[in-house]
Formats: structure tokens, sequence, C-alpha cells
């Protein structure tokens, strides 16, 4: 399959072109405001490195970090109704309890708490108050709500109560866009329920991305289908961006790793992406990112979210280097960053940079070499010793066991270190590693899942497990997969304790090839 | 002695009872956010002594009983707690005068706090053991003929239940089957008691133990000192836990759980640079053995915290990969008695080797 990956990161969008396995051509420019104009000049400017016509893509990938920064920056965000289908339970804790001070007003304080929900078993909690929803959503219509997080008691194990009760709201406010929990995270509520008011709030501007996206390829003259990267990796449809935003936000990092392991064709390696300011350091188990166990906060607010389980450090091109009076050097964790053309001894400025190290010692020709013919060797020497202490000291934090293991080196950073690491069995510095995160994103898996509590004493654990199992095939298959490539990635099992019998939590996930005839 | 606890002391009191819950006990997360907002406007709460409790006093303990992974999703509405306390107090025919935890280690410190803001009562500065167990017979009440009931165990629906058992061991084994039918968690209040009795049954001073320690911990991260050596320094300046130690430090390289019964079973493995720990786990973390040698048993307490922060890990939150610290400490005298062992020794649990106090196991591996 003849496609483009792009990645539309903070400062660059990239893109490469992808036949099966082998890198066609590929482009590096600088990201737009408008999103748009990025990527049809990346995109066009990588067919013309890999001479081909537009005409001759079959689908375009994306992935994008822009709703991370919407958050980060705390603009444009949607105000949210929240609505929790919970009562009489859950009252002790309100919406918002553990939120910065600053993100509430962005998204407002309106909150419905309505008569819902279920028990781990899946029993029904309450009946769902349908009165108390019609009188919520005249309520949204008064104060102008068009967005609206749904959030139900133990809706991952049974979402019955969120899906009626979205259909009750819609049917008396017809703008609302509703985020359903169920959809967003596991068992949890505060976190899930954190995770759709985020999601509530970001959906206006991913409709706008989606346009903006829908335009790029209307404008380079495709007709294909497009996908959007997810947190893990694999792919979903645009009207799910949609839909979904903060399903994508992690996505940066984790199509970097993807495509680590796609150049180097290892599916476990430990992959190190080497930035201005910081370096990743991740597993990457059977192809896919490990993720993270605990609650991951995102912009201060704590969400459980699958995402891929990052040790950042403050090692990058940029970082400052400085020397003590006894001759260590430090290095880090402050960077000159994007000023790096500026501001470098190798390019003419007055801050000494890892980059201008890495240059002195040749291990990279970047800027005028003889900008740093008068640092002292041992300077040098002490400099990148310590950047080498650093990245092993993170490799060994990230490694999973005591057995040395492969290191795969991206991102622009990766001169600054050399070919020997501690724990390291080899160094691998792909060649196109520039462009990891579009190869990455072109990787065209989909993948579904599976996450509830499941009580083994009725039906057996295996009959329960095999259920499980076809619940995440099924929905691969729905987000697009071919049926036959479709197999369990993994499957994860937590009982819960203190009650006999008691429930176990299931969660499967299943991964596919894309079947461009058969998606949706 | 008294003080006074108010809203700011809450995630303290909370960090300092995840590391004496051994692992179990229940994430503390939830319960402290409750508890703060019970106490947002409300006046603080007094923590009396024990010692300053008259002997007439009547003290109930207030506790949430279930599986606290079903509380982070059904969260309480807030009120179960002070509906279990006036049904207990009805069938009693009198009003509680103080209120007490039965277990500092985890969640269950924070459940007396959250009912006292809400109807004005003291607290007593004790609970039943100094850390965490997971069996309602597991408790110093228990060792000295303070009986569990009657309790009076109350769901979030407002469904009700007065239990009034034979033994202590009975009430265990309805409570765990109640829980099923009550939606997995209940709020109850029982072991009530007289203040003579909390004065020869209660392990004192534990409630306050639970918020230095968290507050050293805090403090430490605030002025960027190390977490550890705040910690260790909190814990031996108590009686209870002075012979405190960081027995291990390594990285979670196996985690294995099963469900036997209705406990969460298990081992972890972590290794480091002086070989292999390993863990034992039911519910909370029972037996630590290095390279083979036991290190720390049960009941002294065990916790595994995290590198950086210092905070501790819940043995349900154990992962591979997690860089971490082992704690062992010395639990109060009182619980190391035989009467005491004989309930929650190693035996108690299907451990056979005998309880060996950590000072003793440190000296011993130290030689």
């Amino acid at each position: 399959m003849l496609r483009v990956g792009v990645d539309v990161g903070g400062t660059n969008t990239d893109a490469a072109v992808m036949e099966g396995p082998r890198l066609l051509g590929a482009c590096k420019s600088p990201t737009t405001p408008d999103v748009t104009g990025g990527i049809v000049a990346s995109v066009s400017a990588a067919l013309a490195a890999a001479q081909l016509p537009a005409a001759a893509l079959q689908a375009v990938m994306i992935g994008t970090t822009h709703f991370t920064n919407a958050l980060v920056e705390r603009k444009r965000l949607a105000p949210v109704a929240v609505v929790r289908l919970a009562l009489p339970a859950t009252t002790g804790v309100l919406p918002y309890a553990d939120w910065p001070a600053d993100l509430r007003p962005a998204v407002g304080d309106h909150v419905y708490l309505v008569g819902g929900g279920h028990e781990y078993d899946g029993r029904v909690l309450t009946p769902l108050d349908e009165a108390a929803l019609v009188k919520a959503a005249h309520d949204m219509k008064a104060r102008g709500l068009r967005q609206a997080a749904l959030v139900g008691v133990f809706a991952p194990v049974n979402p019955a109560a969120e899906l009626r009760a979205a259909e009750v709201l819609c049917q008396e406010h017809p703008d609302l866009q509703l985020s359903l929990s169920h959809r967003l995270g596991g068992i949890g509520l505060l976190e899930r329920e954190n995770a759709a008011i985020l999601n509530a709030a970001l959906m206006p501007e991913a409709v706008r991305v989606t346009a903006a996206l829908e335009d790029a390829m209307h404008r380079l003259g495709l007709a294909v289908p497009l996908y959007i990267s997810q947190n893990d990796g694999t792919l979903m449809a645009p009207r799910e961006i949609g839909q979904y935003p903060v399903l994508t936000f992690a996505s940066g990092p984790t199509n970097s790793m993807r495509g680590a392991a796609f150049l180097t064709g290892l599916q476990d390696a430990l992959v190190v992406d080497i930035g201005g300011t910081t370096s990743d350091v991740g597993v990457l188990a059977r192809g896919f990112p490990r993720q993270a166990g605990m609650a991951v906060r995102l912009a201060g607010v704590r969400t459980n979210f699958r995402m891929p389980d990052l040790l950042a450090i403050g090692l990058g091109g940029g970082s400052l280097v400085r020397e003590g009076a006894d001759g260590t050097v430090a290095i880090g964790p402050d960077s000159v960053g994007y000023k790096l053309t500026e501001e470098a001894l190798v390019f003419g400025g007055r801050t000494l940079t890892a980059t201008d190290l890495a240059v002195a010692a040749g291990r990279a020709e970047i800027g005028d070499r003889s900008r740093v013919a008068h640092l002292k060797p041992a300077l040098v020497d002490a400099g990148l010793r310590r950047m080498r202490q650093m990245l092993e000291a993170a490799i060994d934090r990230v490694k999973t066991s005591a057995e040395p293991v492969p290191v795969v080196l991206v991102g622009g950073g990766a001169v600054l270190v050399g070919d020997e690491l501690a724990g390291a069995s080899q160094v691998i510095r792909p060649e196109q590693a520039g462009c990891a995160n579009a190869i990455g994103a072109s990787i065209a898996q989909v993948s579904g899942s599976f996450d509830s509590i499941l009580t083994y004493s009725e039906a057996g654990r295996a009959k329960a497990l095999d259920e499980a199992r076809a619940a995440a095939i099924e929905r691969a298959v729905a987000a697009g997969a071919a049926p036959a490539s479709v197999s369990i990635y993994d499957i994860e099992e937590m009982p819960m304790a203190y009650l006999p019998g008691g429930g176990t939590r299931v969660v499967v996930k299943a991964v596919g090839e894309l079947a461009l005839e058969g998606a949706k | 002695m008294s003080r006074l606890i108010t809203i700011d002391d809450i995630a303290d009191i909370a960090a300092g009872a995840a590391v004496l819950g051994c692992g179990g006990g229940g994430d503390p997360y939830v319960g402290a956010l409750m508890t703060q907002q019970t106490m947002r406007g409300a006046p603080p709460v007094p923590l009396v002594a024990a010692a300053d409790v008259p002997d007439d006093a009547l003290v109930v303990a207030i506790a949430g009983i279930g599986a606290p992974p079903v509380l982070i999703e059904k969260i309480a509405n807030g009120s179960e707690s002070e509906l279990a306390l006036r049904h207990l107090e009805k069938h009693l025919g009198r009003r509680a005068d103080y209120l007490m935890s039965a277990e500092v280690g985890g969640l269950n410190s924070l459940y007396p706090l959250q009912v006292a803001a809400k109807v004005g009562l003291p607290v007593v500065d004790a609970d039943g053991m100094g850390r965490a167990f997971p069996k309602l017979e597991m408790t110093s009440f228990h060792i000295f003929g303070v009986p569990v009931t009657p309790m009076a165990l109350v769901n979030e629906r407002g469904d009700l239940m007065l239990m009034q058992t034979t033994s202590d061991q009975q009430a265990e084994h309805f409570v765990k089957h109640l829980a099923v039918g009550m939606g997995g968690i209940m709020s109850s209040a029982g072991f009530a008691q007289s203040g003579a009795d909390v004065k020869r049954a209660a392990v004192p001073g534990t409630l306050s133990i639970c918020q230095d320690v968290g507050r050293a911990l805090r403090e430490a991260r605030e002025r960027r000192r190390d977490p550890f050596a705040a910690l260790l320094a909190a814990m031996r300046a108590t009686d209870y836990y002075r012979h405190a130690h960081l027995i291990f430090e390594g990285k979670v390289v196996d985690v294995e759980r099963r469900i036997t019964g209705r406990w969460s079973m298990g081992q972890a493995r972590i290794e480091g640079p002086a070989g292999v720990l390993e863990l034992a786990v039911q519910n909370e973390l029972l037996v630590a053995r290095i390279n083979g040698r036991t290190a720390a048993i049960v009941p002294d307490l065990l916790a595994v915290l995290d590198e950086d922060t210092a905070q501790a890990i819940t043995a349900e939150s154990l992962r591979y990969g997690q860089r971490v610290r082992v704690l062992a400490a010395s639990v109060p005298p009182i619980m190391r008695s035989e009467a005491a062992l004989r309930v929650w020794g190693p035996q108690a649990f299907g451990i056979d080797e005998p309880f060996v106090p950590i000072e003793t196991l440190v000296q011993r591996h130290a030689a």
C-alpha cells in the first residue's frame, strides 16, 4: 500500500511517503498555525522527493500533538456540562475536586448529578432518572452549553446507563455534543470523568482541526481515506477524532517509538528520542510502547488514559553546558531550545550547548566547527562523559530486566551519544531517524480493546476470557482492521480483592492490519 | 495533649497512612478528597490523646469495609458513616462522645475524620493496629476482648444492617458476604467501647504519627531534601516504629497476582545491587526475603516506596520496572505479644516460620 505518514508537531510537520516497509521520500517543514499549510507543504515535498504524483497515494495517516498543546496553553477550550449518572452515590467527591485552579474557569462550572449508573458487577445502581436528564438538557440550552461529558458509575462494566442518557439528552438538545466516559478510560470514576471533561472541552477545536485536515487533503487533490494516530499508535477515522480528541494526546512520542521499531525491524527494544531540550526514553514491547500503569496527569488533571510510559530527562541538543570550578561539567536541564541556530557556538552564538560538544568531538557536522576549536579537550571529554552517564542512568531505570537490550537512537540530538552505552546490547541509529515520527504514523494498524470487570464464577474463567477476546477483536474489525489479520496483543487480568467470587478486571487489546476497502 | 486537624492536614495524613498501610488498606486518594470536601468550611476536628479520654466516655470506631477498588469508581456520598453511627447510637441508647479509627493504615485513617467533621465530634488519637490488616478480628481491640459488634453497616443507597455476632470471626465471615450484596463497599460504625477500654485495648498515638510521617515527606519535598532521610527520622522519632530501616533498593522485575478465596495473593520480585528481594502479599505485604533470607515479617511493617518521592506504592499498583526502596519497621509492642501473634503472626497468614523482630533480623544480617 502506497501511503503518506504525517506528524504535526508543535514546531515541525514531517511527512514520509511509504510503500510497504520502504521509505520513498520524506520532508520536514514548519508547522503552520492553520495546520493545513504545513501539511500541504510537507506532503507535496515528500511526494516530490519520492517522484510520485498525489494520485498514487492510497491512504494518509496523520499524527498530531495539537490537542495536547491546546490544553497545556489553556486555549480554545469550550465550556462543558458535566453529567454524572450516580445518585445516590459519589456526591462525597464532586466533579473538578482536584483540578488546577487556573483550568477550571476555562471549562466553567456546570455540574448535573443525576440518578443512574451501575454496580461493580453490572447490576443497575439506580434506575436512570430521565426526568432529571430532560431538565438538565433544558438548563444546558438556557446556558448556551453545547458540549457535555457524560459519566456513569461503572460505565466500563456496563455502558447501558451512559448510552440511554445520551439518547435522552440528544433528543432534548439536538445540538449537544457528548463525550461518553466509557469510550475514554477504564475503572476510576474521577480520572475517567476528568478525561471526558477534557475531551468535551476540546471538541470544537477537534471539529476545526478535522476540517483543516480534510481541507489539506482537498488541496493536495487526495480523495483517499484519512486516518489519525491514537495514543497507542493505532489508527482511527477522522470522524472519531471529532468525537474523541483526547485519544490522540500521546501520539507524538508513540509514533516516534513505533517508527524506530519499523526502521530497525526490532519489535522489542529501548528507544531514546533525543530532542532539543529533553530526551524521552521508553520501552517497545512487541512493536508497541509499554504503557504507564498509574494515573497520568495532563496539564495538572489526573486521568487514567493508557499512555506510553516514558522517562523524560533534561538532555537535548540545546542543553546548556556549565563547567564547575572542580572540573566537573553539568548538562541542562535548561536549554536554548528552538534558538539553537542562533545561540549555539557553532552557529556564531555565545552559549555553550551540548551540540557544540558533539561538533568539537567530531561526532557531528553542524554549523561551523572552527567556532568550537578553542574548547579544551578535557571539557569536551567530561561533557560527553556526563551526557553518556545521564542516558545510561535513564536507560537503566526504564529497562525491565538486567539483560542488555538493543537501544535505538532517534531525534535530532542522537549525535550527542557514542556507540557504546552500558546496558545496551547494541546501539542503532536508523538512517531516517529524523522522520521516525512520520514513519510511525504511517504504520497501518488498527486496534480494539475491552476493559471491564468480569465475574468468573458464573460462566467460568475460560469462557469469560473468550468473550472478552471476541469483543476486542470485533471492535478492532469495526475500527477498520482486516478480520483475518486481527490477533490478541495483550490480556491483563487484575483480580479485585475482598469480594468472594468477586470480579476480575480484564483488559484485552486486539490489533490488526488496516483493511482499506473494509474501512468504515 | 490534643491537636486540631484542619483541611490542610488531610493530605499529610493520607501520605503517612499510605506508608503505614503496608501496601494495603486502600489508596487514600479518594478518601482524602472526600474528607477535604466535608471539612471545607467546617470547624477543625480535635484529635484527643487516648489518655485524655474520660473512662466513661463512649468511643465508636468508623471504618470503610469491603473492596477499596470499588470506592475509586462508586465513591461514597459522604453521609453513609454518619447514618451508621446514628444507627449504632440508637441501638446502644447512647450518643458517642468520640470517634476513632480502627486501622490507620490506608483509607481508614480518614473515615473517622470525615464523619467527625460532619457531626462535630472529636477523634481519639489511636487505632487498633498502627498499620493495616485484612480481617475484622485483626485488631488490638479483639486481643483485649472489645468485640466488633454490635456494628452498623450502611451503603450509599442507605441500606442499613445491624450486625450482632457471637464472635469477631463470625462477624468477619458475615461481612464478606454482606459486602457483595451491599454493592462492594460499606461504611461501618462498631467496636463500641468505653474510654477505659480505649486506654487498655487501643494503640495510642497512631493517627498523629500518620500526620507526622506525611508532613515529614511533604516538607522534605518542599525543601528539596532527601525524603527517605526525612521519613526514617520521622519514624525513628516514634516509640513504635523506631527500628525503621531501608532494607533494599532496586527495580520491580516481576509481579504475580492471583485470587484465593477473597484474598489478593501475590509475589513481587525486586532486583537491585544487593541481589533479589521477594515480597509475599496477601492484600498487605507480609514478608520480605532478601536472597532467600527473611528480612522482615508480619506483623512488622513493610512498605514499598517510590525511589524519587518516597511515597508508598500499594501492592495493587506494583508494576514491572518501578524503581523502589523497601522500608521495614517495628510495630507497637502491643502488636508483638504472644496473644497478638496468634491472631496476626506469620502462621495466621499460612507462613510457616516464626516472627522475628526487624531489629533482630537487621542485626543478624549485619553479623
